[in-house]
């Protein structure tokens, strides 16, 4: 008998997560495990319809929150070498948070979840990994604000818009991003190289609403289309330190020839990774130890190594369409 | 005095009959396949740089993880010339080299303190092109003939394990020597002799970062055989 399971996955601030991730790949997905094994999360239906609240909040009314989440889907849709559709069904009064069947996205107030700009929760079935709903709310503690140029006094609702969808699709967090720790408490992100990084990179910021390579490279592996798996590659290999893998350490890939930064973990004891969706060509790794957010609001392991030196490995890794790489070591020192 | 004299003759009869022996010489290596094959260096290039840059919520202000600055290494070829008379001073001659350069990439300035490092990758890289010869026999000294050169074609990289290929133009000038060693009236091989090339190759596609097209000075020494 297929059982529903809920889970939920908070954005833009840290909090723990309730669903796996899936280790294989370097992005991380969502996973639920089954007595089948672990299954990504992935929708099977060919077009996701969703609904938008009907409420408002101060300086964005129903009609202004329908539009920049359409755009948001939009620019999910947008990605050639991925296959998903989305479908406005209508407004309703449903809450983001009721496991109805319906897939809906809206305000709602959490202050509880004082540092949550939003999140997404899903409804599974636990036999076959397929998302069944999957709503999201923009807690509406915060100002919101719909300027195309953005408000430096709000945050950008298309923006954070593209990141819960992006957990909708299955997405989980990405590390490509340096943050510091404020005096008071929390962290303040420097740079994001991620749409899916789990820090906002502030008020008046609208650089989210434009997907990176990591999030092309994420969504097109989930639904992969126009020649993905054929005309991408990956890079196989293990972080090791002192002779040992490392768990958890976050490996990035930058094409010597565009600059774009791929990036993913070493998810296993033996220190592996393996980074897809690459174009093929050489690429400059780094392996850096996971500390620029909290772990769990990456993945809920246990042992994650963050004792080592930044490092480069010494050799160009190249990444062969349809394939992946040959494997290869990337030795680190502890700090 | 008389000795002298006598000397003068002869020395102007062998300065007479040489430019003769050359001219016989030239003239029996007409219309004649060349076939040349030789050894030399494809120098090094810039390839340009590239920089790990994340956005920041300031536009127009990147935050740079670390910078990245790419070269190919100057590299031994082995090459091999096909020529093809074309009547007068000019031939026409097929091309083709291979050569096992690096490429270099010095990483730096890393925001985490990352160690400088230069990651190194080997390419097999293939070029074959054609273009026109013109001998400038005018300027020969001593039976060594120079000649200029220029013409284009195609340039194949192939990274490291074989499994990525990149493909680019290259358009190149330059000239050379040559001197016949040895000849012969008749039979299939007809001469033999050496020769000296230099060139400037003008690099395009392949392996690159900027777009701008990359030089690279080859020069090369072979044997010839003259069919």
């Amino acid at each position: 008998m297929t059982r529903h399971v809920r889970g939920a996955i908070a954005a833009l601030m840290a909090a723990a997560l309730t669903l796996n991730v899936s280790p294989a790949y370097g992005y991380l997905h969502l996973s639920v495990t089954t007595a089948s094994g672990t299954k990504a999360l992935v929708w099977k239906t060919p077009r996701v319809r969703w609904f938008a609240s009907d409420r408002g909040v101060p300086g964005v009314t129903a009609s202004q929150f329908q539009a920049e989440i359409a755009q948001a889907f939009a620019t999910w849709e947008a990605v050639p070498t991925a296959s998903i559709a989305f479908q406005f069904v209508g407004f309703t009064s449903a809450s983001p948070n009721d496991e109805d069947g319906l897939t809906v996205l809206g305000f709602d107030s959490q202050p509880d979840l004082e540092r949550v700009l939003g999140a997404t929760s899903f409804v599974l079935d636990d036999v076959t990994g397929e998302i069944v709903e999957s709503d999201v709310f923009f807690n509406a503690i915060f100002t919101w604000s719909v300027s195309a140029a953005g408000d430096p006094t709000r945050f950008d609702l298309q923006s954070v818009a593209v990141h819960e969808i992006g957990h909708v699709l299955g997405l989980g967090h990405s590390a490509l991003g340096e943050t510091e720790i404020r005096p008071e408490g929390g962290r303040r992100v420097l740079a994001s190289g991620a749409v899916m990084f789990p820090i906002s990179l502030g008020r008046g910021a609208i650089a989210d609403r434009t997907l990176q390579p990591d999030d092309i490279a994420g969504a097109s592996d989930l639904y992969p289309d126009g020649g993905f798996t054929e005309n991408t590659g990956g890079l196989l290999g293990r972080v090791l330190l002192n002779g040992r893998g490392v768990l958890g350490a976050h490996v990035e890939a930058m094409s010597v020839a565009t600059g774009a930064i791929i990036a993913g973990f070493s998810l296993r004891e033996s220190g592996e990774f393996q980074i897809r969706g690459l174009a093929p060509g050489a690429y400059v790794v780094r392996v850096e130890p996971l500390d620029d957010a909290d772990i769990e609001s990456f993945f809920s392991a246990t042992g994650v190594d963050i004792n080592f030196q930044a490092a480069f490995s010494p050799r160009l890794a190249v990444a062969p369409a349809g394939g992946t790489s040959e494997r290869f070591d990337v030795t680190v020192r502890p700090k | 005095m008389s000795a002298i004299a006598r000397r003068i003759p002869v020395i102007s009869l062998l300065l007479v009959i040489a430019p003769a022996l050359a001219a016989a010489q030239t003239a029996s290596l007409l219309h004649r396949i060349e076939v040349a094959g030789g050894v030399g260096v494809l120098m090094g290039a810039a390839l340009g740089s590239q920089n790990a840059d994340l956005r920041t919520a300031t536009t127009g202000q990147p935050y740079r993880l670390f910078s990245s600055s790419t070269r190919m290494s100057a590299a031994p070829i082995v090459d091999v010339r096909l020529g093809f008379p074309l009547g007068g001073r000019y031939a026409v001659e097929a091309h083709t080299a291979y050569g096992h350069p690096e490429i270099r990439t010095a990483l730096s300035s890393d925001a985490e303190h990352a160690p400088d490092l230069t990651a190194i990758e080997r390419l097999d890289q293939y070029v074959f092109d054609g273009g026109l010869v013109v001998s400038l026999d005018r300027w020969s000294v001593a039976g060594v003939h120079p000649f200029v050169t220029g013409g284009g074609g195609y340039v194949r990289q192939l990274h490291e394990g074989l499994v990525v290929i990149e493909d680019g133009r290259v358009f190149f000038a330059g000239g050379g020597v040559k001197h016949t060693i040895h000849t012969r009236p008749r039979g299939f091989i007809r001469g033999i002799g050496a020769r000296a090339d230099a060139r400037l190759n003008w690099l395009s596609g392949g392996i690159h970062i900027d777009e701008n097209v990359r030089r690279h000075v080859s020069v090369s020494g072979s044997l010839f055989v003259v069919f």
